[in-house]
């Protein structure tokens, strides 16, 4: 009688620790913005979202009001005041659907940020690298990169 | 003692031949156009799914026998009613693909057949080996569309288009308003779907990007709000997609006491820049839950949230 109760204890124990999901594992830690960077602390706007096929990469730009302005008109030249950022991460496979790509490991951050020094435009661009966001100090292809960023059209949002 | 034994056997036996008076008929009507796919393809479905999503249902003996007849009549009627193999030109090709895929993510969730269904069906099982077939074939299906001129002209025309300017804010049939603040919104995710050609980003309101950073969200606090977009992929030759025509707008608005009747989720979808509220009945929900039912672990959602 006493072992019959002890395996209906066992058993009842196996189920109950059954495969219960751990609430950690549904958040995407890999792809996650690092706290200290507070992306979304910063007062910005998403304007868009894109993706590159070749490199599997996927990212997303954000901007302070002025630069989503410029987006939604298709500017596409800098104005004084525009501040963007863009997030990109490499891709993964959604394992909760197959059909879909989601943001995998975080990638980069760059920064652009459009001043004025004695009416000259004046254009600082900044790249912050992997989870750690560790600055690029190499400016080999930065200006493809600013261009890159002011020609991005906004997503068309009713 | 004995006695009481043989007269329970009796009135169970009793209500047992009873039960096997009262069947509904299941009837099989005719098969209007059914599905086609390459015979490897097709012949794991068939021998999974038809008997509930098709007309061409083969009751074994066993299913005969009440009670479980009236379940699997439930299960065929039902099923039916959502997937339907032997109607399959009742749907538009789009749509067609779409529950092929929705199939096929069911059967790896875990979803379909029916557990009770190939617990006794042991030939239903979808083995690894089949579901492989099943996802190349989809895979084969999907294509680029390298400027895609009628993608590009779609989307110049909703630029040119001056909808929206109707300044009362569109409402869905189970009485949810059109949100117009998720621009405003900060992100939960970003997602391709290579399935149907769109790109979307997952929005969420304060209390939901809150409830990701204090890892609250199984189940998601009452107020979370996601608003889902959705756009055309636009590809120029370099590989570089973007958003090109916009789709829809879908929402999910926890609620557990207003919306209890639907999992504690509000559903609702805004189609075009028109805003068009989804749904022909209030039953359009039903469509929502179904494919998100998989989820059901993490509270109907599929998003594995960013934290930002
Ligand atoms: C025993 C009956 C049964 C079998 C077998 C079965 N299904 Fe279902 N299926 C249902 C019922 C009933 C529903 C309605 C929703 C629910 O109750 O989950 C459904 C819903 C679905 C849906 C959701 C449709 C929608 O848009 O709402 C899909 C997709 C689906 N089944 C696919 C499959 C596939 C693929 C198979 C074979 C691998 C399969 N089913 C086998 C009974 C069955
Ligand atoms: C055919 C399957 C399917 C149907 C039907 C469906 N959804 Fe979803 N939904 C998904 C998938 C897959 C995702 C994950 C995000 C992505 O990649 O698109 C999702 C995500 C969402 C999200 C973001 C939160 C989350 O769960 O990840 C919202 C909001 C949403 N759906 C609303 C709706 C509404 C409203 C309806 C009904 C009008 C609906 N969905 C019907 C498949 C479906």
């Amino acid at each position: 009688m006493k072992s019959h109760s002890t395996i209906c204890i066992a058993v009842l124990f196996l189920f109950s620790c059954g495969p219960t999901k751990q609430k950690e594992e549904l958040i995407n830690t890999k792809a996650s913005i690092p706290e200290t960077f507070d992306i979304s602390g910063k007062n910005l706007k998403v304007i868009t979202t894109m993706l590159n096929r070749y490199d599997s990469t996927t990212s997303l730009l954000y901007g302070n009001e002025i630069a989503y302005q410029s987006a939604m008109q298709h500017l596409k030249k800098p104005s004084l005041g525009e501040k963007f950022t863009l997030i990109t991460w490499k891709q993964q496979s959604d394992k909760h659907w197959f059909g879909a790509n989601i943001p995998g490991d975080l990638l980069a951050v760059e920064i652009l940020e459009v001043g004025n020094n004695q009416q000259k435009t004046e254009l600082h661009y900044r790249k912050l690298l992997g989870k750690s966001l560790t600055p690029v100090t190499d400016t080999l292809g930065a200006s493809d990169r600013v261009n890159f960023i002011i020609s991005q059209e906004a997503s068309l949002t009713p | 003692m004995k006695k009481i034994i043989i007269i329970s056997a009796l009135v169970l036996g009793g209500v047992f031949a009873i039960m096997q008076l009262f069947r509904p008929k299941i009837e099989n009507p005719p098969v209007t156009h059914d599905f086609t796919a390459p015979p490897q393809v097709k012949s794991i479905l068939v021998r999974a799914c038809y008997d509930c999503h098709s007309n061409e249902t083969n009751l074994r003996w066993y299913d005969q026998i009440q009670p479980i007849y009236s379940t699997v009549s439930n299960h065929i009627k039902d099923g039916r009613k959502v997937l339907n193999f032997s109607e399959w030109d009742k749907l538009a090709k789009p749509d067609q693909k779409a529950k092929l895929w929705e199939s096929v993510n069911q059967i790896e969730q875990g979803a379909m057949p029916i557990a009770s269904y190939s617990f006794v069906h042991q030939d239903s099982h979808v083995s690894a080996q089949d579901l492989s077939i099943l996802k190349n074939y989809l895979q084969g299906m999907v294509k680029r569309d390298i400027g895609d001129t009628s993608k590009l002209n779609d989307l110049q025309k909703q630029y040119h288009s001056n909808a929206g300017s109707d300044e009362t804010l569109p409402k869905s049939l189970n009485g949810i308003t059109y949100i117009p603040d998720y621009k405003n919104w900060q992100i939960i995710s970003t997602s391709e779907r290579f399935d149907n050609g769109t790109l979307r980003i997952i929005y969420g309101n304060d209390i939901a990007v809150k409830a990701v950073r204090s890892h609250n969200i199984n189940p998601w606090p009452d107020g979370t709000i996601f608003a889902k977009a959705a756009w055309d992929e636009l590809e120029d030759k370099d590989g570089n997609v973007k958003t090109g025509a916009f789709k829809q707008v879908e929402y999910m608005i926890k609620d557990s006491k207003r919306f209890s009747k639907t999992n504690g989720w509000g559903f609702a979808r805004f189609k075009t820049p028109k805003l068009v509220p989804y749904g022909k009945t209030i039953l359009f929900t039903q469509e929502c839950i179904n494919c998100h039912k998989p989820m059901s672990d993490n509270d109907l959602v599929f998003t594995f949230p960013i934290k930002n």
